[in-house]
């Protein structure tokens, strides 16, 4: 009874240690560190807010208040500025927060009522309501294709370009399991984007979907799941295009070990693997046990037995398994 | 003779395991208590003392570990039943009874298994007590009963055949990997003991360590390449189809587990009936 009681209070020491481990190095740090976490506002000053919350200003800068889910800005940051708010407002809020863009084109806020209600609200400077107009109106020249990962890799072309032959892209579902990538119109500084389309690469073709043309609404991704019916795309035509294309993905593969995400790759090595875990393994259990079982005596020979019997029933299920598919 | 086998091996176990989880129970119960204060607080209709709330956290600290004692307290028993049993002075007497070693080992098995299933419920148990406590004002409501019957009632109009017969695998899957971990942990304890004849119980979760670490790295290995041929063959076919092949993919996959709890019961076998020096 001691020495349970002592391993007992042992094992209960160790998991706790190492709880306390694994909880020390997963707590993120909220100490301000680094000026690269924060959000530049171009100001330091304390942002205020017009009595209806529609407008945002911080410093010299105005922000108004925008349909935020029609534009995509890939990654906010917390800002430093202080908030400072009016005595009415002091009233009814409770609780607020706050996230920007990098340079600060983009203030989304979140605001907690003493009433018992929340609300989100997008921000955009004004500084930036020209683009915005243009990105959303479709009347930049370029488009951007992105291949990002690691690192930014973006193709930029004329979006002309990007229309080469139309054709009907059957079988979407199956189709976008390939690479697709987002075709997007972004702004000068690239801190926000509207998305117009995917590129596809499949079959050593590369397919652009307009969104537009598909009636599909901008800035959407297009889940291929949710589509049986066949898509409108254009098959690209351009060579240089084409070429500019090639490159980025070699850039793309090459950041995440490519082969990896070459999905008829994938798809072969998956298959010879499952042949080789649920087919031979078995079919060699299976042989072996059955010899084993010939030579065994008694109380071996029920367990071998055994033995070789679930692995045929597994080799039958495994072959089933392969005809169906391949039917 | 089985049955008497398994009247010791629970009496030697569930003679510490019912307090341990009857400590448990009443520990969640402290819990329920503890989270009602920290719903107070959030929902702020309560002032609730800074000395109650602090108190109620450290509680709240003490009532987790004590329900992840009694879960790993549950394990340890049936371990060292297992070790006592088989390789200490006791095991002499084990192995001169009048019963098969089948037996013997079928017993083990059976009881862990058993024990196991009894403290996933008093576990579920917990987490009822602390929830009813601590949403009391909330879950005996006649909405809320009314929301649970309509749950309850789209679920089974969703069920088919299908669903009967994957949830069937799903417990079959279930017992069967439960099986194996008990048996994994045994071939690991009889390794040592045969290996070593000082310090057993370290070398044997030495092993064990070593050998789970394998075993996880293929697991991982076959959820990276094992799925992406089946997913995209899947996804081709029609709907019935599909529910169809899935459930004879979910039976391949019971047939292989237990193949493999097969043969870790027949090494763990040849190990006790034929390696095993009690000298």
């Amino acid at each position: 009874m001691k020495k349970i009681i002592a391993l007992f209070i042992t094992l209960i020491l160790l998991f706790s240690l190492t709880c306390l481990t694994v909880c020390a190095t997963e707590t993120p740090n909220y100490a301000i560190t680094s000026d690269e976490e924060y959000a530049d506002l171009g100001s330091l000053d304390d942002i205020t807010f017009a009595n209806d919350y529609k407008t945002l200003y911080c410093g010299e800068n105005i922000y108004y208040s925008f349909q935020g889910e029609t534009v995509t800005a890939n990654s906010y940051y917390e800002i430093k500025n202080g908030v400072f708010y009016s005595p009415e407002q002091k009233e009814d809020i409770w609780d607020s927060s706050f996230t920007a863009t990098k340079n600060g084109s983009i203030i989304e806020a979140h605001f907690e009522f003493k009433e018992g209600y929340s609300m989100d609200i997008s921000y955009l400077n004004d500084k930036y309501r020209e683009e915005y107009n243009k990105i959303l109106g479709d009347e930049f020249e370029n488009y951007a294709i992105d291949f990002s990962s690691s690192s930014e890799n973006f193709v930029e072309t004329d979006k002309e370009k990007l229309k080469g032959e139309k054709t009907t892209l059957k079988n979407i579902n199956e189709l976008l399991y390939n690479n697709d990538y987002a075709v997007i119109n972004k702004v000068t500084d690239g801190s926000f984007y509207v998305a117009k389309g995917q590129l596809l690469d499949y079959d050593g073709e590369y397919y652009y979907i307009d969104y537009s043309l598909n009636g599909i609404p901008q800035n959407d991704y297009f889940y291929a799941a949710d589509h049986n019916k066949p898509i409108l795309a254009y098959r690209i035509t351009d060579l240089e295009l084409l070429q500019q294309i090639s490159d980025a993905e070699e850039i793309y593969f090459g950041e995440d070990f490519g082969f990896f995400f070459d999905e008829e790759f994938t798809k072969k090595v998956s298959a010879v693997f499952l042949i080789i875990v649920f087919g031979m393994l078995p079919l060699g259990v299976f042989i072996l046990f059955l010899i084993l079982s010939l030579r065994a005596k008694r109380a071996y020979k029920k367990l071998f037995t055994t033995i070789y019997i679930i692995a045929a029933a597994e080799l039958s299920v495994f072959t089933t398994i392969a005809l169906m598919l391949i039917k | 003779m089985l049955r008497e086998l398994l009247k010791y091996d629970f009496r030697a176990v569930l003679k510490y395991w019912w307090l341990a989880a009857v400590s448990s129970v009443l520990l969640s119960v402290v819990g329920g208590f503890c989270i009602s204060v920290f719903r107070q607080t959030s929902i702020g209709e309560v002032n609730v003392p800074e000395v109650i709330i602090v108190c109620a956290v450290l509680l709240f600290v003490l009532v987790v570990i004590g329900i992840c004692a009694f879960i790993l307290l549950s394990e340890i028993l049936i371990f060292v039943r297992f070790y006592k049993n088989f390789f200490s002075d006791e095991g002499y007497l084990t192995f001169t009874l009048p019963v098969k070693q089948s037996q013997l080992l079928n017993s083990k098995l059976i009881m862990s298994s058993v024990t196991n299933i009894l403290t996933l419920s008093v576990f579920v148990l917990d987490i009822i007590i602390m929830l009813a406590i601590s949403f009391f004002d909330e879950i005996f409501t006649k909405s809320f009963f009314k929301q649970v019957m309509t749950v309850i009632r789209e679920l089974i109009e969703q069920v088919d055949i299908y669903v009967i017969i994957y949830i069937l695998e799903a417990l079959a899957l279930l017992l069967i990997a439960v099986i194996f971990s008990y048996l994994f942990m045994y071939a690991c304890i009889t390794f040592a003991s045969m290996i070593t004849k000082k310090a057993k119980l370290i070398t044997a979760i030495g092993i064990y360590y070593g050998a789970s670490s394998v075993l996880s790295f293929g697991i991982m290995i076959f959820n990276i390449f094992g799925t992406s041929s089946i997913e995209s063959s899947i996804a081709l076919l029609p709907e019935n189809g599909q529910k169809m092949i899935v459930a004879v993919i979910l039976l391949g996959i019971v047939f292989f587990a237990a193949m493999l709890a097969a043969l870790i019961y027949a090494l763990e076998y040849w190990m006790l009936d034929r390696k095993l020096n009690l000298a």
